[in-house]
């Protein structure tokens, strides 16, 4: 083989601003044609590896040791010379593909544009060529050559984002968490798409993840990062089933266990929560007489014990999210029963209605959006109580504290004056388990609430659930698309699809023995660690 | 690291340049302001309406540091006396805008529908006519006074709350916080006052004191066109009309100070808008630490 793609040799960064060094003698080299996974848990410096690549750092970045991209060292390049190698020598693929599109440009634009800046000397004509047949090579198809980045899906924007990687071929390319925001079911293609063409147009891939599984799945080799050094370095089975660092058994380990095993017996208490035939449409056009309608939620019935852990699992748009937001009263209910403890939701008003909903509280997905970024935390927990007038200020801020020590954020005084966003993920994510578990419910709906944060934080929060759902008898909604946490995690696993149940049962046995197609599409895209 | 961004640090640092003097400014004529009436009182300074004793048109000398005018009042003393008048008005003006236009905003913003619909209407209407037109016609009706001067400008200044704030709302109210704080059973008040009105208010500031700017100078038109304040109260605009006759002969003092003195505080309220807002989008826009 010729010389490495990537050449790291002590590398040290540090951000302006901060006191520590966030890369802190990495070593790492990639040869052509390589698929290598960089891996560790969030604040690893695995991103900051790709955007020193790139050279898109901050002003007054320090950046020590060799570099070497190709042979050149992107640091000792003027500008000019510095966008021609990015993108001719790398390509990036970022995590959200929304928000790296232009939305006043079409995709065919975005391509053409591209394609201009690095060949200008090539005929327009060309180019018009060339990104019709990038965009069938991703899988995009050539007749959304006029289509804009909002009319396509997450999946779509992605391979959009592959295309324009890829668009000049270069030698290495890097996927910084490419499909964190996507469905597993989409996940699975996407990669294949990437891995694929790498392959075909021999380009070396950096895979940055944080998905143990997805990364031993798509890259032979593997390096782990912990505070900004490697700690592992090797075939990525190897790696997996005998880490040899004291981070990489943790990791493996925290991921095995959130791949779940066994689902939990389901236990023999009264029924909290009943639902019987909820349909939730939503009327999208046609005449008022005969209007057409979106079935989001169809016919959708289960009962919840005390106690008991109902996992929700469907592929993006099944209605999952929607089914959610109908039990609290964010989106309206067209038909059916819902029975919390005894009262039927639906036919209750006003008062009577608040004070019933108060046995039925939300976890969300995004746990800093979900805050209100002026609020300290403290302030956000005993809201509820002031919001229900069941005490004074200062109880409901005592209240809060108490609240604060039990979701594991202690000692309180050390947390209760921050605002949400000087709080890591999974500690944002605490404060709003937290401000849920306020008004005492007796039902919690959690929804994706663990798949924005990364797997080691992710098995301490569902821990926390447990232990909390053990101590208070809570009955558990956990929406979720991912069936392999909802089968260790949940009881009963129910999947849904366009708004109908299709499949019932204990999550281990959907998971080893799927029946409704979509069950084993589910089940077949979700990477598996080897074991 | 490649290029340095030489010009990056210093607007920055200019722009708290700006905001430091326009403090500094402000807060000195809010002394000026507070200290004229004690120092009248305590017989220090002369009163602003007394000049039957002094000669009229007398330059400055050390008895009238900025000399007397067409009926022989202190131009100084009338020049300290009218920032105190300036400030009273401009500031209840201001307030009484805030007081309207904000919880209106914040209203029309979060309910929408035909309420926001016939809000927006009314408050556009109001802003296509020109401030100082509108200010004239409200002044006249409403008569003379310190509260019907600031009236007459308040309802100028209404529809930039309004539409500020109401876009601000309309644009926080689909954030997730507030479909948590609905979802945790709150009413609509409490979502307006407890989770809104912080995140809308961060834009109010800069309005603020811009629109205080600007205000000094219509409050100054009014009383050109003898309109707004009675005559016995000092006010910058009134006497730069009573000096407008005396300039072609040479009479300059009676034109300059009072003509400085709002130049100078208009200057001052511009300075603190732009340093505020400077600091206001330099804190929005900074990247979250990674």
């Amino acid at each position: 083989m010729g010389r490495p793609v990537l050449e790291l040799e002590q590398l040290r960064l540090r951000y302006p601003g901060s006191e520590h060094w966030t890369l802190d003698g990495l070593n790492l080299s990639l040869e052509p044609g390589e698929t290598l996974a960089l891996v560790g848990s969030s604040g690893c410096g695995k991103s900051t590896v790709a955007r020193a690549v790139m050279q898109l750092l901050p002003q007054g970045t320090v950046c020590e040791g060799r570099l070497a991209l190709t042979g050149q060292d992107p640091r000792q390049l003027r500008r000019p010379q510095l966008r021609q190698l990015r993108g001719e020598a790398v390509g990036l693929v970022f995590q959200d593909p929304m928000t790296r599109m232009n939305p006043l440009m079409s995709v065919g634009g975005h391509l053409i544009d591209t394609l201009r800046g690095h060949r200008p000397h090539t005929s327009a004509a060309a180019h018009q060529e060339r990104a019709h047949e990038l965009l069938e090579r991703v899988g995009i198809g050539a007749n959304r050559f006029r289509a804009y980045p909002h009319e396509l899906s997450g999946g779509m924007r992605q391979r959009l984002a592959i295309a324009l990687a890829i668009a000049l071929e270069p030698p290495l390319l890097i996927a910084d968490e490419p499909t964190t925001s996507l469905d597993v079911a989409v996940a699975g293609q996407v990669m294949a798409e990437l891995s694929g063409l790498c392959q075909e147009i021999g380009s070396a891939l950096l895979l940055i993840s944080h998905d143990l599984a997805m990364a031993s799945r798509w890259c032979e080799r593997m390096a782990m990062l912990d505070s900004g050094r490697k700690v592992e370095d090797g075939p990525s089975h190897q790696l997996l089933t005998r880490p040899q660092s004291s981070v990489g058994q943790r990791l493996v380990a925290s991921a095995q266990a959130r791949e779940g095993g066994r689902s939990p017996a389901r236990p023999d208490n009264g029924s909290v929560l009943q639902v019987e035939e909820m349909r939730c449409w939503h009327a999208v056009g046609g005449a008022p007489w005969s209007p057409l309608w979106l079935k989001a939620v169809d016919g959708v019935s289960f009962e919840l014990r005390a106690g008991e852990s109902l996992g929700v699992v469907g592929a993006s748009g099944c209605g999952k999210s929607t089914l959610c937001r109908a039990l609290m009263g964010l989106n309206p209910i067209r038909g059916g029963r819902v029975d919390l403890l005894g009262q039927d939701l639906l036919s209750l008003r006003g008062e009577a209605l608040r004070t019933a909903r108060r046995a039925l509280q939300m976890v969300f997905q995004d746990p800093l959006a979900c805050l209100n970024p002026a609020l300290q935390v403290a302030d956000a927990i005993a809201d509820p109580f002031l919001i229900h007038s069941l005490c004074s200020k200062a109880a409901a801020r005592e209240e809060a504290r108490r609240l604060l020590e039990r979701v594991g954020l202690s000692p309180a005084e050390q947390f209760q004056d921050r605002l949400p966003k000087q709080l890591s993920g999974g500690q944002q994510q605490r404060v709003a388990i937290a401000r849920a578990l306020a008004l005492k419910p007796k039902v919690l709906i959690c929804d994706e609430s663990v798949s924005m944060l990364d797997a080691e934080v992710q098995a301490d929060v569902l821990a926390l659930l447990r232990e909390l759902q053990q101590e208070l008898g809570l009955a558990i909604v956990f929406i979720t698309h991912d069936l392999s946490v909802a089968s260790g995690f949940c009881h009963r696993v129910m999947v849904l699809d366009q708004g109908k149940v299709v499949e019932e049962g204990p999550g281990d046995r959907i998971f080893s023995a799927p029946q409704a197609p979509i069950s084993q599409t589910l089940v077949e895209a979700c990477p598996k660690l080897p074991r | 690291m490649h290029l340095p961004e030489a010009n990056l640090p210093v607007t920055r640092s200019l722009s708290t340049r700006m905001a430091r003097w326009g403090l500094v400014i402000v807060g000195i004529y809010l002394l000026v302001a507070l200290i004229t009436p004690l120092l009248v009182s305590a017989g220090i300074l002369s009163d602003a309406n007394a000049g039957l004793k002094n000669p009229i048109y007398s330059g400055p000398s050390w008895n009238h540091w900025c000399g007397t005018d067409r009926l022989g009042r202190d131009v100084c003393v009338r020049t300290m006396a009218g920032s105190g008048v300036a400030l009273q008005v401009v500031l209840l003006a201001v307030g009484l805008a805030l007081l309207v236009g904000v919880p209106l905003g914040m209203v029309s913003g979060y309910f929408g529908g035909a309420v926001d619909r016939l809000m927006v209407l009314l408050m556009d209407t109001l802003y296509t006519l020109p401030v100082l037109l509108l200010s004239v016609v409200l002044a006249f009706l409403l008569g003379k006074g310190i509260p019907n001067a600031a009236a007459a400008l308040c309802v100028v200044y209404v529809p930039q709350y309004f539409r500020v704030v109401r876009n601000q709302t309309a644009q926080v109210k689909s954030e997730l916080f507030v479909e948590a704080a609905q979802s945790l059973g709150a009413g609509p008040l409490w979502i307006l006052r407890r989770y809104l009105f912080r995140n809308v208010i961060t834009s109010v500031p800069v309005l603020l004191t811009l629109n205080a700017a600007d205000a000094v100078l219509v409050l100054g038109g009014l009383g050109f066109l003898g309109l707004g304040l009675p005559e016995t109260v000092p006010e910058w605009g009134g006497d730069l009309n009573l000096a407008l006759a005396a300039v072609p002969t040479g009479v300059w003092w009676t034109a300059l100070f009072p003509g400085l003195a709002m130049f100078v505080l208009v200057l001052g309220l511009s300075f603190l808008g732009e340093g505020i807002e400077a600091w206001v989008s330099g804190t929005e826009t900074r990247p979250a630490s990674d």
